[in-house]
């Protein structure tokens, strides 16, 4: 055997493996997700009839997700508008401050912790009686007591702040990471050059982060799009659907209401418009050195 | 000739990595056959010492998890092993049942059900195609007092496809030093119950009804099983539904059973419902911080072991009616049927585990411990339960909630029809109302896209 048929062989035997679990457990479910979104299947039973676009019809039509979409959307607008802060965050924290450490370690830590316990902490902190209000009694903020869970003009905002909460660090843990990379030969000509920290941080910091930011800015698109644990744990979409999101909609529809046609025709529609709000942040969002 | 090489070194390492493949997978059979026959040979060996020949056999039965101990005490004990020497049961436990019909679902789709599990009435009808029925001269049948009250249950033979494990029905648990003390009486009717509700909160002591309307579910006992009794002429409620395009008129049991529930939202007797969760509930009348719950039968068991005081504790029947010479209507619902899998390797032992847990033995200890209505006879006990004590006091019929028909369940997936929702809305203070209209417009949409006449 020669050479080249040699190294063809090992490199074609060594990617078999990894193709043929790509297509089982990728290519192949997506494209049954594909299909199942034109049909009326329940989940039930074995058969199933085509219907065309019905479901995304349907789906267009539903004030449900329209509810649990406009929720989306406040997770990702709230999401986007803290990414400059984590930005600034995570600059302090990469400078020579004391105990950076410590407070890295702070910073990062909500993201590790469980979910659940997550949910039910702040389940727990907003409650009527909970921790929240408390304080603000304390403060005599009375006024400013809420039932941050209950009522329907509050609840989205209370969960998005769990969620800031929970991902900030993640975020800013990878933005410390990116601005490690950024020799400090930079700063200091700078420096010497007489920029201020603002201007460094503008024309050095940020274009230097920049890969990193647009992952940011995907994860967060995505994020905010697929949120599900913390709306399904602490409200579970409630009050009604008032504090729901696209994806808390989409697991009742499937296994609620035997509809998994319908939450097939979501899922996709979920991936569409992950690429559609990706493509057009990365048109308007453009970082310049 | 390069690309023939290439072409040839694909199907060589195909073929290479099929051959290793198949290898494999001849290794395995082998070796689970081997298993399998020194397991045969194992369990031969212990039937002949035993001087029985029955196989060893391993069931699977889906509980939940709140019962999880006592399946698992009751199993330890000798009298099972009296009944199935055989038999070791591979308990699996789900926290709700919600969780067990979403898991029941797609272990279905798998081939993958549980030799026993227990299923919601409305749920029946979902899972038909994997349950081998209980045959109609079956005892366990024959002795089932619930086993004929659902039409839907049975098959196109006869036989039926649950068998019902326990019965609940709902009722107002209140506390009884609360209402000798602000001088209340058990209410007759409807306006009754909420002047009654109104007389608490004026108190200043007590929150009249613990609703643990965070968790959506609590709500039913009045957007689900009220307009069930106020609709008592029709059996079959539900499955009616499907037979209209508007059912949800001014004068539909729903839209009156919701007026009902308003009534009381706007007497504000339940404090901040959707701030308390079905726990906070338990826990707010075993305190005395409020004076009634609305539930079924199995809030009883929590009350006991939360540290209710169980002699402070009473219940009457939902007063749905507006005159006191009107009888009231109290709702009743099988909670569980015991359903066995087609599929089941054993389906013999699957059933002699039921009967097994249907004897006096267990399903006394098990009633008594869940608070709930037996469906078969039991020996009687020497004392009276708070249900008993007031079905001898009280009068009252009881109807029992008949789950919807193929028709309504597909409408009901349709337009994801949910009286927990609007119930739940109803105490955001979201008009009802609208909720209904814009449910009737759904509804007749539904029936014509679904073809429903």
């Amino acid at each position: 055997m020669s050479y080249n048929m040699q190294r063809k062989l090992i490199i074609v035997s060594f990617l078999l493996i990894p193709i043929v679990l790509l297509l089982m457990l990728l290519v192949y479910p997506t494209l049954k997700l594909l299909q199942m979104s034109f049909t009326d299947w329940d989940g039930l039973t074995s058969g199933f009839q085509y219907i065309g676009f019905d479901n995304y019809k349907e789906l267009l039509q539903s004030e449900e997700v329209w509810v649990s979409l406009k929720n989306n959307a406040t997770y990702f607008i709230i999401h986007l508008a803290f990414i400059p802060l984590e930005i600034v965050v995570a600059s302090v924290l990469v400078s020579k401050l004391r105990a950076a450490k410590f407070y890295k370690v702070i910073v990062f830590m909500p993201y590790i912790i469980n979910g659940v316990a997550v949910a039910y902490m702040f389940a727990f902190f907003f409650s009527p009686d909970g921790s929240m209000n408390q304080v603000l009694h304390l403060f005599g903020l009375d006024r400013l007591s809420q039932s941050w869970l209950s009522d329907t003009h509050v609840v989205n905002f209370t969960l998005v702040f769990i969620s800031l909460w929970k991902y900030s660090g993640l975020h800013i843990i990878l933005f410390i990471a990116a601005m490690q990379s950024i020799p400090a030969d930079y700063y200091e000509a700078a420096t010497i050059d007489g920029a201020s920290r603002f201007q460094q941080l503008r024309h050095i910091t940020v274009p230097g982060i920049k890969t990193v930011i647009e992952l940011i800015l995907f994860l967060n698109v995505r994020g905010a799009l697929q949120v599900f644990d913390i709306p399904f744990l602490v409200t579970n979409g409630g009050p009604g659907y008032d504090s729901s999101t696209f994806m808390v909609y989409t697991i009742k529809t499937a296994f609620q209401y035997n509809h998994f046609g319908l939450a097939a025709a979501m899922a996709v529609t979920l991936m569409i418009l992950i690429g559609i709000v990706s493509f057009v942040q990365s048109k308007l969002i453009t970082i310049k050195g | 000739m390069n690309k023939k090489k290439w072409y040839s070194g694909m199907v060589v390492s195909t073929l290479l990595l099929t051959a290793m493949l198949s290898a494999c997978g001849q290794n395995t059979n082998s070796s689970s056959t081997d298993n399998a026959a020194k397991t045969n040979a194992t369990n031969a060996a212990k039937a002949s010492n035993n001087g029985g020949s029955e196989e060893k056999v391993k069931l699977t039965v889906a509980v939940f998890a709140e019962e999880l101990d006592f399946w698992q005490q009751k199993i330890a004990e000798p009298s099972f092993a009296a009944a199935l020497p055989n038999v070791t049961v591979d308990l699996q436990s789900f926290a709700n049942a919600d969780e067990l019909t979403k898991t029941m679902k797609i272990r279905q789709a798998a081939n993958e059900f549980p030799d026993v599990t227990y299923l919601k009435a409305a749920n029946l009808i979902d899972f038909q195609s994997t349950i081998a029925p209980w045959k109609k001269d079956d005892v366990l049948v024959q002795s089932n007092k619930f086993v004929s009250a659902y039409e839907n249950n049975k098959t196109p033979e006869g036989d039926y496809y649950g068998l019902p494990m326990k019965v609940m029905s709902d009722w107002v648990f209140y506390r009884k030093s609360v209402f000798q003390e602000l001088g209340l009486e058990i209410p007759k009717t409807w306006q009754q119950f909420v002047d009654l509700s109104v007389k608490i909160k004026d108190s200043g002591k007590y929150q009249p009804i613990a609703m643990g309307g965070k968790d959506k579910w609590p709500v039913y006992p009045f957007a689900e099983w009220l307009p069930e009794a106020i609709g008592k002429s029709q059996p079959t409620l539900l499955s009616d539904l499907a037979k209209s395009d508007q059912p949800f008129t001014a004068v539909s049991p729903f839209s009156k059973a919701f007026g009902k529930f308003d009534q009381l939202i706007k007497a504000d007797v339940m404090g901040k419902a959707l701030d308390t969760s079905w726990t906070d509930a338990e826990n707010m009348i075993v305190n005395k911080k409020a004076a009634m719950l609305v539930a079924a039968n199995f809030f009883y068991p929590d009350y006991v072991k939360l540290g209710g005081d169980v002699g402070d504790l009473g219940v009457f029947p939902i007063p749905d009616v507006d005159n006191e010479s009107d009888t009231i209507t109290q709702v009743g619902q099988v909670d569980l049927f015991f359903v066995l899998s087609k599929k089941s390797a054993h389906p013999e032992e699957a059933r002699k585990v039921v009967a097994w847990f249907m004897g006096n033995e267990v399903y006394a200890p098990y009633i008594e411990r869940t608070g709930m209505v037996a469906t078969v006879d039991l020996p009687a006990s020497g004392t009276k339960t708070v249900f008993q004590e007031a079905a001898d006091t009280l009068t009252y019929k009881q109807k029992m909630l008949i789950p919807g028909d193929e028709n309504f369940n597909k409408i009901r997936n349709e337009v994801q029809f949910d009286t927990h929702v609007i119930g739940q809305y109803m105490l955001t203070g979201k008009d009802y109302q609208k909720s209904l209209e814009d449910l009737n417009e759904k509804w007749a949409k539904a029936r014509k896209k679904l073809g429903i006449q």
